[in-house]
């Protein structure tokens, strides 16, 4: 049974069979092909990524008391590690045995979590000023118009770039609409052609997948 | 040059700390040009017609929120001021937290959940989980987030799948939420969107905005002060443009040194 498991035949095959029930939903319809799309996607799908949450937490908690056990580890990750697992422990405690409306799991996540998420996100602001002094430079012709037309989008949407000038505004609203979308649509349609021929390359077996040794 | 000799990054973090400091303290109340797409989202808001469904995909996630936090803050108390009824569900696992906080500032008025409004759990999966709401809502969540059965309730007794909604907005997306709307809602079904995004995403969804797919969206923290501005609520959306402004011309005049800087050092060796 294992080595059945290991061959690659098998994933290739789920993928197969997903990638055909999804296809024939858009391209061919009919009620056949409907339920088989709702069972993947309605029953399949949302149970195995929920799953996946509960996995993925778990992972987590067994990767800090691994951390935590080896002894090679440093006191000061020890004492890192065993703190993020007792905060996680105790927010899953109070969460499932007394519901997230709990003013101790509000207070935690209000007071705690949520600051701590946000200045780890506000100090790129930082980072960013000395990054833009740094590389932000004018090395040759199309660093120089990619460096204009930053500027000219930053003046856009900063409300003081249209009162030193009215102008910035329709400017850099051009850039954003006409030049910005013109090379959106082209990396997007790339994109897709890339997704699609590496879908073709996992079908057809020439792709390292899931299983493979 | 110079800056780099006494420590140049220390004198733009405190540079960086200063502009956004300031104008948080006293704002200068700089005036703000709404764009189209803000006006377009709040037009399309304002003419759906009394009793129109309106599904709401709140995927705001604690670190990036502050950036469309003003524009989803706006956004809801528009909704909440319009005779239409709201289903929202979350696709982000924080999303209950940041949306219960959240509506402690939007006035429900005569509102009555169940009747007028549906709050739905959260539910992983991402884009497969929207294609699934979108085939059979009661596949993915049978409860509504207190339990009760879907069934039960009166607002949800004829709504089951997307085309049962005339409008589908994603509130405080940041990474892809909106872009995988468009493909299981608006191409797969018809249905239009609206959004609140972060400033990171907004370029990426203007050809969306440009072909029709998306009706109207906020840009950032820029976004919410417009879209206060339009439905004459002012909140922390225009506060927050005028520290955007400072950081920005801060920024530029970063940059001009590090040009000015570059430019001497090329010019010295040529």
């Amino acid at each position: 049974m294992a080595e059945i498991l290991k061959r690659k035949e098998l994933p290739l095959l789920i993928i197969w069979l997903s990638v055909l029930i999804v296809f024939a939903d858009y391209f061919i319809g009919g009620s056949i092909f409907k339920s088989a799309f709702q069972t993947l996607t309605v029953d399949w799908t949302v149970i195995i990524a929920n799953w996946a949450v509960i996995v993925g937490g778990m992972a987590i908690m067994q990767r800090s008391i691994v951390l935590i056990q080896r002894p090679s580890t440093a006191t000061i990750d020890r004492i890192m590690q065993g703190w993020q697992f007792g905060v996680a422990t105790l927010l899953i405690v109070i969460g499932v045995f007394f519901g997230i409306e709990n003013p101790t799991y509000n207070w935690l996540y209000t007071y705690i979590l949520l600051p701590s998420w946000r200045t780890v996100y506000t100090i790129i602001i930082f980072f960013m000023a000395t990054a833009a002094y740094r590389a932000f430079r004018a090395r040759n012709p199309p660093s120089a118009v990619m460096l204009v037309c930053g500027i000219l989008v930053l003046l856009r949407n900063a409300p003081v770039g249209h009162t030193i000038w009215s102008g910035f505004y329709p400017i850099g609203t051009w850039i954003l609409d006409v030049v910005n979308l013109s090379g959106g649509r082209a990396i997007m349609i790339g994109s897709m052609i890339g997704a699609l021929s590496l879908l073709i390359k996992i079908l057809i077996g020439k792709e390292k997948i899931l299983g493979e040794e | 040059m110079a800056l780099a000799k006494i420590g140049y990054r220390k004198i733009i973090y405190l540079s960086v700390l200063l502009s956004a400091l300031i104008p948080m303290l006293n704002p200068f109340g700089l005036p703000v040009e709404v764009s189209t797409q803000s006006k377009d989202l709040y037009n399309y808001i304002e003419n759906l017609p009394p009793g129109a469904n309106v599904a709401i995909n709140f995927a705001g996630s604690a670190a990036m929120f502050p950036d469309s936090q003003a524009a989803t803050r706006a956004v809801l108390k528009h909704l909440f001021s319009r005779p239409v009824h709201i289903v929202l569900w979350h696709s982000v696992t924080d999303g209950p937290l940041i949306f219960g906080n959240e509506m402690k500032y939007v006035n429900v008025g005569n509102k009555q959940y169940g009747v007028d409004y549906v709050y739905l759990p959260y539910s992983g999966g991402g884009e497969s989980t929207l294609a699934a709401i979108a085939e059979n809502i009661r596949g993915v969540y049978p409860t509504d987030e207190r339990g009760t059965m879907l069934d039960d309730i009166p607002l949800m007794i004829d709504i089951n799948r997307a085309e049962d909604f005339d409008l589908i907005i994603v509130l405080g997306d940041c990474g892809g939420a909106t872009e995988y709307t468009v493909r299981q809602w608006t191409i797969a079904h018809g249905v239009p969107e609206g959004g609140t995004v972060c400033s990171i995403t907004y370029p990426d969804l203007l050809p969306f905005w440009k072909t029709g797919a998306i009706v109207g969206m906020t840009n950032g923290v820029r976004g919410g002060g417009e879209y206060e501005l339009l439905i004459k609520s002012p909140g922390p959306g225009l506060k927050n443009t005028d520290v955007l402004s400072s950081v920005h011309l801060l920024y530029i005049v970063i940059i001009i040194i590090g040009n000015v800087e570059f430019l001497w050092k090329k010019g010295g060796k040529s």
